[in-house]
Parts: C-alpha cells; structure tokens; sequence
C-alpha cells in the first residue's frame, strides 16, 4: 500500500499549485538563459567581425584565419572560395603581397560597419549582413576606396563562437582620385592577381556585377517588419 | 510543502543565487519570481534594442540600393519620413512615393546611393513600447553624368512596437553638409534640396536650418547619460533670414 501511495502522492504533487509554479520558475530560468545567450550570441558574433577587419587591417593573416571553423570559407569579389584555415590564410597573405603584416607604406583598412545579425533559433548558428567601407592603397603609388556587403555564416562549437564564411560582394573598388563616379562598367570589380596565381578551391558563388550596374547582394533575413522574403523586381 | 518541493526549492534557490550575487537568506518563491520578472524585463530591453538596431540598418541597405517598397514597409501606417529640408511625408505609400526622388526603383546603371546606418545610441522608453535613436548618416552619392557626392548628416528617429513588431514612427535625416567628390570639404559646400514640386511633402519641414558650411545642431533625442542633461533645446547658430 505504501509503495503505491508514495507515487501517487508524487504525482498529485505536480498537479497542485506550488509544485507547478516551482515547475515554471524553473521553465522561466531556462527561457530567459536562452534569451541571454542570443544576446550574447549576437554581441560575440559582432566581436568576431570586427576582429576579423582589425587582423586583416594590420596584417595578422594567421590569427584573422584562426577566427574560422575548421571548414570555413572565404569568398572576396570574383576571386572564388577558398576553404578551410590554412587555405584562408595563404589567400590573404598573397592578397596582401605575400609577406607577414603590412609593408612600407601599405594601407588596409577594413572598416566594417551597419551589422544585422540574426541568431538562429538553436542558437548555435547565425548570419550577419555588414557593410564594408574599405581605405585601401600603396603610399606615392595607388589609394582606394572600396564598397562592398558581407553577407556571413557563424557557428557555435564548444561554446565558441567561430565564422563560418566570410562573403564580400565588391560593389566597387575605385581609384581615389577620379572616384567612384567616373568608373565604367568592368571597372570597379576584377580578379585579383592573386586568386589567378593561387587558384581558389572553388569558383566564384554567385554571378557578380559591379558599380556602375546595380548590384543587389542578396539578402540572408527577411524584411524584419512584413517577414517577406525581400526580392524585389530589379529594373 | 512536501520534502521533495523543499528539495526543489532549494536548488532552484541556489541555481538563482549563483547567477545573482544577493544577500545569502533563504528566498521564498515571491521574491525568486519578482526578481525574475525583473530579469525578464531587462533581457527585453536589451532584445529591443538590438531589433531597432537590425531595423535601421536594415533601412539603410534597402535604401542604398532603391528598394523603395522594402524601406516603405518598415514604418508604421502613420510613419513619418523627413530628409534635410525636403519636408515631412506621412504614410506607407506617401512615403514610398516620395522615395522614387532618390532614384528609380532598384536604381539604375551609374546610380550610387549609399546610406551609411553608424554609431548608434538607442534609447528604449521604460514600457517597451516606443523607442528613439541616433545616428550617424555618411552618405555616398553618384548619378549618371555628374560628378561623385560625399555627404555627412545625423538621424534622429523615433520606433514604435506594434503587435510584438519594432517599425519606424518617425525617421528624420538632418543632412549636415554635402560636397562635390572632386572638391572636397575645403573647397565645396551644395545647399540642400528643398521641398519637391513634383511630389510635395505631406508638411513643410519641421525644422528649418542651414546645412555646412553653417554649423546646425541637431537636437539629441537621448539625455546627457552623465549629468542627465537635455540636450534637446539647444542655442543654434544665429541666422538673420530664419530669425535666430
């Protein structure tokens, strides 16, 4: 007789008041700790981006390369996908002249601005949007300015945060002294010399045009406000 | 209270303690659930600000690249859209209209109108329910045929949640300074456009002043956070013509 009521008793206990609302504070804590480490999420993933263009800035291509998972991809204008962290980190060395940090005289300025993260609801994955305002160029020979949208992939392992791709789509790279508006069509975007010496693993993801076309990097999230995909008819 | 709720309790207590510092005394259910309702109250906060801060930059991507129907639908039914010294356009459609000034739908071959959404300093008011922000606006313009644009100015928004959903209530661009891309700052300073005769504004301008070289201050939305000051009121430089 005992050994059944005690289960009994049990189970009423879950029924009555005070078990549930113990039962609920502890399903409020587990709501709010994953509302915390989405927020958490986004800031870690913001911290990552920007390390990413404060390593690249000054040169550091090994620690820049080591901010990816171990499968992760880099794609840069039309110089198509290079995977995984050794690969990254070559890729950008030769990018850059092909030496550790900068040389003489080099500016490389990364500036990465605007994010739009998203966490994934499992909150182990996320993407972001960026905009790339870059200040690039070779004192007393050449000086850019470059234009251009990230669109990324992250991915939490172990508790840390790691990019999963970087994708630059290059709107213009244009000559500081005649601007952007003086660019013809072809102008704004090449292959770097570099990609065609160091092929990449893969070719280039997407078909790219380049400003003075209109490019449309597409967009990861949908319009926050209607929800709808943004796909707009293009002129 | 059966043993086994004690034993609950008590984890649960301790669970709570370890995220927490408090004072170490036994804490009943009330206090556990007040201090949460706290908790979740500050997490909202922090949610909302990052989804005004998606939206603005959101804004801004759909603005550079003409997607006037995208940018329309980020504002609330009685949004309001104000640029410089264009005047004051209210409504989804309204506004979307008045977006086609800026360039064709989508843009077009030699179009360049890049929006930058920077330095934010968002301000969620108490019940969650409105917001207001500011930011700083650089701008890069081209057309076909005319020579590149910089251009600087500040945002001074407002934000509304409907229905669980951050949208625009009121976005005013104060276009501070524009110049030819050749020129430079030093050498070249446009006045900016007024209201549109094509297409005029719902209202006149809600706020009259000179862009650079003139040194306009556009009133802060956010209090000083250190002496709590408002800096809304602001003296301005003197302008015969406007009566300042």
């Amino acid at each position: 007789m005992r050994a059944v009521v005690l289960p009994l008793a049990a189970g009423l206990s879950l029924l009555a008041a005070a078990p549930v609302s113990a039962q609920s504070i502890d399903q409020e804590i587990a709501t709010l700790t994953t509302r915390v480490e989405k927020l958490e999420g986004a800031r870690a993933v913001k911290k990552l981006q920007r390390a990413f263009g404060y390593y690249v800035d000054r040169g550091l291509w090994q620690d820049a390369a080591d901010l990816f998972a171990d499968n992760g991809t880099i794609e840069i204008g039309l110089d198509g996908v290079y995977v995984g962290k050794a690969r990254i980190r070559d890729y950008l060395m030769k990018l850059h002249g092909g030496q550790e940090g900068l040389i003489y005289g080099q500016l490389n300025e990364w500036v990465t601005l605007q994010p739009v993260v998203n966490i994934a609801a499992n909150g182990v994955s996320a993407q972001a949007r960026w905009r790339d305002n870059g200040m690039l160029g070779q004192y007393k020979k050449h000086a850019e300015w470059r234009d251009g949208i990230y669109e990324n992939d992250y991915v939490k392992e172990g508790g840390v945060w790691k990019i999963k791709s970087v994708h630059l789509f290059i709107n213009f790279v244009a000559p500081y002294e005649k601007g952007w508006a003086r660019l013809k069509t072809g102008e704004g975007l090449v292959r770097s010399e570099a990609s065609k010496a160091f092929p990449p693993d893969r070719p280039s993801s997407v078909q790219y045009k380049s400003f003075p076309d209109t490019q449309l990097p597409p967009f990861h999230y949908a319009n926050p406000v209607t929800g709808k995909t943004v796909s707009e008819k293009r002129p | 209270m059966s043993a086994r709720h004690k034993i609950t309790g008590a984890l649960l207590g301790a669970f709570i303690l370890s995220l927490v510092p408090m004072p170490a005394q036994a804490q009943g259910d009330a206090a556990v659930r007040s201090k949460l309702a706290d908790y979740r109250q500050r997490v909202q906060l922090l949610e909302d600000q990052d989804a005004i801060e998606n939206l603005q930059a959101s804004y801004g991507y759909y603005f550079d690249k003409g997607l006037w129907g995208q940018v329309a639908d980020l504002f609330s039914a009685k949004g309001t859209f104000e640029y410089g010294q264009r005047g004051v356009y209210v409504g989804n459609e309204r506004i979307r209209r008045a977006l086609l000034l800026f360039g064709p739908q989508g843009l077009a071959n030699g179009y360049l109108n890049n929006h930058m959404q920077l330095q934010a300093v968002i301000i969620v008011a108490p019940d969650g329910r409105t917001a207001t922000a500011r930011w700083q606006g650089m701008v890069q313009l081209a057309q076909p045929g005319a020579n590149g644009i910089w251009g600087v100015g500040l945002y001074e928004n407002a934000y509304v949640k409907e229905g669980g959903v951050w949208k625009i209530s009121k976005l005013h661009f104060y276009m501070t300074g524009t110049t030819d891309y050749d020129g430079g700052w030093m050498k070249s300073a446009y006045p900016m456009e007024g209201p549109s005769a094509l297409f005029p504004p719902d209202r006149p301008p809600s706020e009259v002043y000179r862009a650079y070289p003139n040194a306009y201050i556009p009133p802060f939305s956010f209090k000083h956070p250190v002496t709590g000051k408002s800096l809304k009121d602001i003296p301005q430089p003197s302008d015969n013509v406007v009566g300042r």
